[in-house]
């Protein structure tokens, strides 16, 4: 970190290995294809390295990045807007209703249903359930308090839930 | 009613706690208990386990192979301006006070730095409200002067080394517009600031930039100016010496060194 502080290729280069499989799948999770998630991943290292200065190294250096990375690709996915409606989209492919959905369709379902929240309960649950974070740390990252993390995700799960329910899908 | 309506909020919360790995001892035995005795409860649970362990299983997906190199030919901090310290710098006879003074804005030239679109070059009100208070106390070493002579060029760069910062003073005349490395890897040192004496409004092509443990200062023909270093984690630096290069009409004229050595013991 100090290295990279200092302008070091090699330490950044490090980063950019350790951190960007990560990022780049928050950002895919939050986004929902892939090229919008390379361009958020690309924007956030770039906006993080030029700040570098401002990091202060008290805190941890994953929430710092994390946490440029949800905001880019939140505003990105506020930018665009370019996702169709969620149940016109769901509808029209959803050619058995109350059928248990196939292994091939369940990651276009899952998809299809996160894009369906709204921005902060798709953060928590792809913080928690795609980056395997705890509380605290999506608490850290997010800027929120642990209280606020626990009920975000108890309500963007029962949203789920409902959703899919909705649409006669059965996990 | 929903399901969640009929469920005591203290249930919902331990049920969803629970699947998130997030329970004490007390709380775990609480949410078995709730799970004994309610049938709503244990369906709620399942319900979202399930989505929980579907959500979980979704596979990972892999960045584009390119992506890393992408990023890296993109990273580059970014060009920023010389600030411009009319009046602060004053006079470049008064190295000494100027620099004790100059350790006191160093964390006013961090902010500049964070968000230099914020200011203008000429802004400098600000910066000396935010003075740090102490850091004009600092004990200044003994000074290195570097001369610096080549083709078209001529001058000095002085070190002088507070502390918690070294501070190189560079008054170098050319012929026509000069580049100046100031090469600082492995020495534990970071970039904190730049500053100039003078502002002129003609001189737009000054610029300087940070990358790769270097600082590369575009400079237009005669205008002092002075780098602040940061000591960052001397304990591990493994370089002693900052070198310093002069680019002038596109070759190197002049190459050297300053010895961090000479200023510590």
């Amino acid at each position: 970190m100090e290295r990279s502080l200092s302008g070091d290729r090699r330490a950044l280069e490090a980063l950019v290995g350790e951190y960007q499989r990560p990022l780049y799948n928050a950002a895919y999770r939050i986004l929902g294809n892939p090229d919008d998630a390379a361009d958020a991943t690309q924007s956030s290292f770039v906006k993080a390295f030029e700040h570098l200065d401002s990091y202060d190294p008290k805190y941890k250096f994953f929430s710092w990045i994390y946490r440029i990375a949800i905001n880019e690709a939140i505003n990105q996915s506020r930018r665009d807007r370019k996702h169709e409606p969620l149940v016109d989209n769901l509808a029209a492919v959803n050619a058995a209703p109350d059928s248990t959905v196939e292994s091939d369709d369940l990651e276009r379902w899952i998809q299809d249903g996160l894009m369906a929240l709204t921005d902060e309960y798709r953060t928590v649950l792809v913080l928690r359930h795609f980056s395997d974070l705890s509380y605290r740390e999506i608490s850290d990252i997010l800027e929120i308090p642990e209280k606020t993390v626990k009920s975000r995700l108890y309500s963007a799960r029962q949203s789920m839930k409902e959703w899919l329910v909705a649409d006669g899908i059965h996990l | 009613m929903g399901d969640q309506d009929r469920l005591e909020t203290r249930a919902l919360d331990l049920i969803n706690a629970g699947i998130d790995g997030e329970l004490d001892s007390d709380e775990r035995s609480e949410l078995d208990a709730i799970l004994a005795s309610s049938a709503e409860a244990r369906i709620m649970q399942a319900e979202l386990q399930k989505l929980a362990n579907v959500l979980d299983g979704m596979p990972e997906q892999a960045p584009p192979a390119d992506l890393a190199d992408r990023i890296l030919q993109r990273t580059r901090t970014p060009r920023g301006r010389i600030f411009a310290l009319p009046r602060i710098f004053a006079s470049s006879q008064a190295v000494p006070a100027g620099l004790a003074f100059a350790a006191g804005l160093l964390l006013t030239i961090a902010v500049y730095e964070m968000a230099p679109s914020q200011f203008s070059d000429r802004d400098v009100s600000s910066m000396v409200g935010t003075m740090v208070v102490g850091s004009r106390g600092e004990q200044l070493r003994q000074e290195t002067e570097l001369d610096i002579s080549g083709p078209g060029v001529v001058g000095a760069v002085t070190l002088t080394d507070t502390g918690n910062l070294v501070v190189l003073s560079f008054d170098v005349t050319a012929e026509r517009k000069t580049e100046i490395v100031v090469a600082m890897a492995d020495t534990g040192l970071g970039f904190g600031g730049i500053a100039r004496e003078a502002y002129d409004e003609a001189n737009t092509g000054e610029y300087y930039e940070v990358s790769g443990g270097e600082l590369r200062v575009v400079n237009e023909r005669t205008h002092p100016f002075t780098v602040y270093l940061r000591r960052i984690d001397p304990a591990r630096a493994s370089s002693r010496q900052i070198g310093i290069e002069v680019i002038h009409s596109g070759g190197s004229v002049f190459q050297g060194s300053l010895d961090l050595d000479d200023q510590r013991g």
